[in-house]
């Protein structure tokens, strides 16, 4: 029995020893691991997707060997599982794909096919999809430097903030404050396309220019690289196309437009738009040709006659140019002419956000619930909530707007309006 | 269409493309889950529905675990990171044989510990067939706070090197990692009574080794009493 005891004793002295002489796994090890078997994962697609066009080529050289040799040389990327490698240098990737950085430089993302992102220092970001054509990155606070590897059908998304950005081959930084709500894109080389709730449709970015869009104000400003442009004033520019455009806003109904960089003819707005479609000339950022279109042919005539496309252009184009009152008509126009159509539920939103504008908070607040009723998952849904949760507090008072807070947190919590709606929930 | 871009745990059904016919790129709300709320079934679900972000994830809550079992049995850090790659590499392989989600951590506890197992095996052979030249890997860096603890452990390990992988491992999870008996013949698919038996025989021939081995006794006596001891 003692001498049991006394084995008893010694198994656990050593255990204990071994316990606590062994270090766990410290945080470089897990880096440098998940590192690794990134990238073995990766070589293992590659090896079967190498596997699998042997097979293929074997049968395929006893029927049709000529044709498969080609498609072989053709399609080097087809099948979803062939999903892009990544590794992460200065931080690594936590659950839900969140990046964290470890170092002071800012963590990098790099793809097997040359593709990286850099995430600057104090910026977050979150990895999502990754599959054969690219993968879709959250920049959630912060600047990111995005370098895309052009190649045919690559499809690269980066989100920021509210905005999502559509990448194919180029160079670029974009940064998203969510105190500001302010979104910059400085394009280096490329093109990309950027949509979200301010600028309706896909906005063009090419090499060279930079886009900032202002969502609490809804400007939207276009200019060359390197042109600070008129920082203080607020500014509205036509985004979409090749040319830059630099509009100072003037009160409602002034068009004052400046031309600073020479891409594509812009339309001559002056003589009014006699041919194409108002869409096509929202496109093009042909935002006065548009309304002065519309006056020439009678405002009461084109809200009552235009297709539900075309009522959609003159609203935008009405509200780029802040002409609030052709905007608003033109939006209830298209509520009541399409009431099912989802641009009447968007219309919805976009009447609230001009009666926030113009001051009017308790109307912007129906619009705002309106919207919401309709379209409780729409494109506007965490916008809608966002501004109702602000306007009402500066309608009613912060300790009203704690309801709507609440329930943005819990829909949307890493949304844009997150920040204020833990401000108001804080307040005592 | 784009897939949603994370896996949102109950929340799957609020995610929905946000495209109108005002928009030429279709966005996605993808609302944030609480990624502190994201259960191993969560997990399993996200790495057997391909989510991108998942194996990562999986590494991140895991490889910790697997790397404390694999350096503890084998006795060396760089072994311990081998093993531990190897483990995750063959487990998003088998994930999809994963039937209870929820148990995701045992099935990642069961396949270390197989892997750790045939590690052991493949060790015993490379000294059967004289592979290094002293018949094991004595010169690996070993776990340690300082040079004595080190040496201790090497020796240490160097004995234990000497029992059969079953022993060693049933020893090792037993002792080192604390497991009960039922848990031990779990995921080592053994009978209890083969648990035992492998235990029993491991402690008795550890406990005379150590016999035999002035210094580590001296070591091991008195860290017993509470303090650490110095080999001669």
């Amino acid at each position: 029995m003692s001498e049991m005891n006394t084995e008893a004793r010694r198994v656990d002295a050593v255990a204990e020893f071994v316990r606590t002489a062994a270090p766990p796994m410290t945080t470089a090890q897990r880096v440098e691991g998940l590192q690794a078997l990134t990238f073995r994962l990766g070589q293992r697609r590659r090896a079967g997707r190498r596997s699998a066009w042997l097979a293929l080529f074997a049968a395929g050289a006893a029927a049709v060997g000529a044709v498969v040799l080609w498609r072989g040389a053709h399609h080097p990327i087809t099948a979803d599982g062939d999903a892009l490698a990544y590794r992460i240098e200065g931080g690594d990737i936590r659950d839900g794909g969140y990046v964290r950085s470890f170092g002071t430089g800012g963590p990098v993302l790099r793809f097997s096919e040359g593709t990286s992102m850099h995430l600057m220092p104090g910026a977050r970001g979150r990895l999502g999809r990754v599959d054969a054509h690219g993968a879709r990155f959250a920049i959630e606070e912060g600047e990111a430097e995005v370098k895309v590897t052009p190649r045919p059908g690559a499809h690269w998304l980066v989100d920021a903030g509210p905005f999502l950005i559509t990448v194919r081959g180029t160079v670029f930084h974009a940064s998203w404050d969510g105190a500001t709500e302010k979104l910059d894109v400085a394009m280096t080389k490329g093109l990309v396309t950027v949509t979200g709730p301010v600028a309706e449709g896909a906005v063009a970015v090419r090499a060279g220019q930079r886009l900032t869009v202002n969502v609490r104000t809804k400007e939207v400003l276009l200019r060359e690289l390197g042109d600070a442009g008129p920082a203080a004033a607020p500014i509205e520019a036509p985004a979409p196309g090749a040319s830059v455009r630099v509009a100072p806003t003037a009160p409602a109904g002034a068009t004052r437009a400046r031309t600073v960089s020479a891409g594509p003819r812009m339309p001559d707005s002056s003589a009014g738009r006699s041919s194409g479609s108002w869409a096509s000339a929202l496109n093009a950022g042909d935002f006065d040709g548009i309304l002065q279109d519309a006056d020439r042919r009678g405002m009461d005539a084109s809200l009552e006659r235009t297709p539900a496309s075309e009522l959609a252009a003159l609203a935008d184009a009405a509200r780029y140019r802040r002409r609030d009152d052709v905007a608003r008509r033109a939006l209830l126009a298209e509520r009541a002419r399409f009431p099912r159509s989802a641009r009447a539920r968007d219309a919805a939103f976009l009447l609230g956000r001009l009666e926030e504008t113009s001051g009017g908070g308790v109307r912007a607040l129906e619009w705002y619930d309106r919207y919401l009723q309709e379209a409780p998952l729409g494109a506007y849904a965490s916008e809608a909530l966002g501004r109702k949760m602000t306007a009402t507090a500066r309608v009613q008072g912060p300790r009203a707007a704690r309801e709507v807070a609440a329930t943005y947190l819990r829909r949307f919590p890493n949304g844009s309006y997150a920040a204020s709606a833990r401000g108001l929930l804080d307040v005592p | 269409m784009l897939a949603p871009a994370r896996y949102c745990p109950d929340e799957l059904a609020q995610v929905r493309p946000l495209t109108t016919d005002r928009h030429s790129v279709p966005l996605y709300a993808v609302p944030a889950g609480s990624r502190a709320d994201l259960t191993d079934a969560d997990l399993a679900r996200a790495l057997m529905g391909g989510q991108a972000w998942a194996p990562a994830a999986a590494w991140n809550r895991f490889a910790p675990t697997v790397y404390g079992i694999a350096n503890r049995a084998l006795g060396r850090e760089t072994d311990a990171e081998d093993i531990t790659q190897e483990v995750f590499y063959r487990l998003f392989a088998r994930v999809h044989t994963l039937k209870e989600p929820a148990a995701f951590r045992s099935f990642v506890v069961s396949f270390a510990i197989r892997i750790v197992k045939w590690e052991l095996r493949r060790r015993r052979v490379r000294r059967f067939v004289h592979l290094s030249d002293s018949g094991d890997v004595p010169d690996a860096p070993v776990a340690g706070d300082d040079a004595e603890s080190r040496q201790v452990l090497r020796r240490f390990y160097g004995l234990l090197d000497q029992l059969a992988p079953r022993e060693r491992l049933v020893f090792s999870l037993r002792h080192l990692e604390s497991m009960t008996l039922e848990e031990v013949a779990g995921v080592m698919e053994l009978s209890l009574s083969t648990v035992k038996r492998s235990l029993a025989r491991a402690a008795a021939r550890v406990s005379g080794w150590i016999d035999g081995d002035p210094d580590l006794m001296a070591f091991f006596e008195a860290t017993a009493r509470g303090k650490p001891g110095r080999p001669e």
